[in-house]
């Protein structure tokens, strides 16, 4: 990874004036809420001051806007946050900056991170950067576009559930999600505080390893972080030998795309070559994970989205009444988009004395045996699971916006990962139509190491940008 | 019709700490409004509360000095209303798995002897900011200095038959609270 994307090491003002051109350049995907060249080049200048040379040292990183920094408004892509600007960096904010990346990007992204196409942006949808007329998927599209048009080598997403190893295979780019608890949220804008992931896009799996690397470790800003050291860097193995992967009969069902079979039957057919073990296992309870996480995910965004009331901060709107009530209303009538203010009503509705027991509590258990299903088989022997990332390669923009149950099912096979806390990764595997198509291997809980080893020999493995047939 | 008059408590005690439930800042009363607040209590986007281990210590105390069973596991729940004093939209509670619960306080009664009051729970909590109504003509005023103070919320059995009664206790133990130990 080199400090301008695809350039050899300079100065951070290079990487500063590279990435600017490039940004210039990639502006007809609207993938960003906010950059400038000054901010660019007043990061070049503080990165150069440092005393010494991070881990990152000039690398441009692209932030998600539901990562809280000073320098740049936050907006999560809500009016309701318009211009908002935090007094504190997020965790992660802190350590990239301490590791010299160079930031001031903050990228587009499904409002308050829900959606899985980025379309529900109040300031416009993100473009597929290798077709305009698709998606790049979502919540995170903005970060994995900036990633895929090789504007920046990394950038920060976030996950409640899937909103980076989607895109990230929508993309043809590397996502990674990291066990809960293993990067702090503090200044993550909070969704589903039990699901909530800040997560990587990486060109390669080393560059989101990396990353992860220095934005990993306990932090006492978030009680939920666990107490173990910052994840290394992980070493890319050079086979799979002594390796157990578990292919999990529910996540290749027989209706599954024709390309994204195919990319699969190669990814395995690597995998079997580089000396893995290959075994059938199966997550029979995954079957129920959309829809438990479409009670568990809207009921915490529901109280987690209550502050934004316009009483102490974002946007304030008072309705006729000119009283409490209507200032609540209004602001949140107005200022929240269709799709917020459709899951804010679920997580209500199912939270609701009478209907707690029959949904939430009902989806907890749900959540417990999808879980105990990945306990399980990882105890029986398995050291991976192998799967598709998406039922599909990127769809039509505008395809899905007029019915959410079909939109929420291109999160079929990551979803489960969030409900179950696991790490997991998104690989390039190949494409179909010229569209990419994405491989995911998951892991035991806090097992990124091994996880990321394993992901990098496939990698290099598998022909990425190459058709399948 | 015969009436039994039947009592029974919900005390907020604020424990004494150095800082709020959640946050690290002061809990001092009087200080100038919204002198006492950070991103956590403020509800600011991206913040993340921190329980208090002191008030969780304090709490757990004044649970064993009402004879209640402290539970090894308990949770802290978000109870959800919209009020401009609340910044998050919830109050960080404790609700179907508090501190401490099934206590008891003894004392004696003139008219009907020794007497036991059963402490049904002891939970946690923070408290909300205050609102103003008289400052400003036509407007109120949110002072939040008061948000995120910690409170342990005392649930009595309806077991008093007096309101003679309830003063004795609560005032007596409640102004003090000093804790054996």
């Amino acid at each position: 990874m080199s400090r301008a994307a695809g350039q050899p090491g300079g100065g951070a003002a290079l990487a500063a004036a590279e990435t600017g051109k490039r940004l210039a350049a990639a502006q007809s995907l609207n993938a960003t809420l906010d950059w400038s060249q000054e901010l660019l080049d007043a990061e070049a200048a503080r990165v150069d001051a440092m005393a010494e040379r991070g881990p990152l040292d000039g690398i441009p990183i692209a932030l998600k806007d539901n990562i809280v920094t000073v320098e740049q408004p936050t907006t999560c892509a809500s009016r309701i946050l318009e211009g908002y600007q935090s007094p504190f960096n997020a965790t992660a904010v802190e350590r990239l900056r301490g590791a010299g990346a160079l930031l001031g990007i903050k990228s587009n992204m499904d409002e308050f991170a829900m959606g899985s196409s980025t379309e529900h942006s109040a300031f416009g949808r993100v473009k597929h950067p290798l077709d305009p007329t698709r998606v790049p998927g979502g919540s995170s599209g903005g970060s994995a576009a900036l990633v895929a048009a090789g504007v920046v080598a990394a950038s920060l997403g976030s996950e409640t559930g899937g909103s980076v190893r989607q895109p990230a295979s929508f993309c043809g780019v590397v996502g990674v999600k990291p066990s809960y608890g293993r990067v702090s949220r503090y200044g993550l804008v909070a969704f589903g505080s039990s699901l909530d992931c800040i997560s990587v896009f990486g060109r390669t799996v080393e560059d989101a390893g990396r990353v992860l690397s220095v934005i990993s470790g306990p932090d006492p800003l978030d009680a939920t972080t666990v107490n173990r050291p910052p994840m290394p860097v992980p070493q890319p193995r050079q086979d799979l030998r002594g390796l157990t992967l578990g292919l999990p009969r529910e996540y290749f069902p027989a209706d599954l795309h024709q390309g994204v079979a195919a990319a699969l039957t190669r990814t395995i057919e690597l995998a079997r070559e580089l000396g893995a073990e290959i075994r059938e296992v199966s997550l029979p309870h995954s079957a129920y994970a959309v829809p438990t996480y479409y009670i568990i995910a809207p009921a915490e965004a529901a109280a987690n989205l209550a502050r934004y009331d316009g009483v102490r901060y974002g946007a304030r709107r008072v309705g006729a009444e000119r009283d409490i009530r209507s200032l609540y209303r209004a602001t949140r009538g107005e200022g929240f988009g269709a799709e917020v203010q459709r899951r804010i009503l679920v997580g209500t509705y199912v939270l609701s004395a009478g209907y707690y027991d029959a949904y939430y509590r009902k989806a907890q258990r749900v959540r417990s045996l999808i879980a105990d299903d990945f306990r399980r088989t990882f105890a029986s022997g398995v050291d991976l699971l192998l799967t598709p990332t998406t039922p599909t390669p990127a769809f039509k923009a505008g395809e899905k916006t007029n019915d959410p149950v079909a939109m929420y099912l291109a999160d079929i096979f990551v979803c489960p990962i969030n409900l179950a806390g696991l790490p997991a990764v998104s690989i390039p595997a190949g494409r179909s139509e010229g569209l990419p198509i994405g491989a995911q291997l998951i892991a035991p809980s806090f097992d990124e190491e091994r996880l990321l080893a394993a992901a990098a020999a496939l990698e290099r493995a598998i022909p990425a940008e190459a058709e399948v047939r | 019709m015969d009436w039994e008059t039947v009592i029974g408590l919900e005390v907020h005690v604020q424990l004494r700490t150095r800082t709020k439930m959640f946050c690290a800042d002061r809990t001092t009363f009087g200080d100038p409004p919204n002198t006492n607040v950070c991103p956590v209590c403020l509800g600011l986007p991206g913040a993340l509360p921190v329980p208090n281990a002191e008030a969780i210590r304090l709490g757990t105390q004044a649970a064993l000095a009402l004879s209640c069973i402290v539970h090894q596991t308990s949770v802290f729940a978000r109870k959800n209303y919209f009020y401009p004093d609340l910044p998050k939209g919830y109050q960080i509670s404790q609700f179907d798995k508090p501190l401490a619960t099934g206590g008891s306080v003894s004392f004696d009664s003139p008219e009907r002897g020794r007497m036991r009051v059963g402490i049904t729970r002891l939970h946690l909590e923070e408290d909300a900011g205050k609102l103003l109504h008289d400052r400003f003509p036509g407007k109120t005023a949110v002072d939040l200095n008061r948000a995120g103070i910690p409170l342990a919320e005392i649930v009595s059995e309806p077991d008093l038959r007096s309101p003679a009664r309830p003063e004795p206790i609560w005032s007596r133990s409640g102004k003090s609270w000093c804790m054996p130990g």
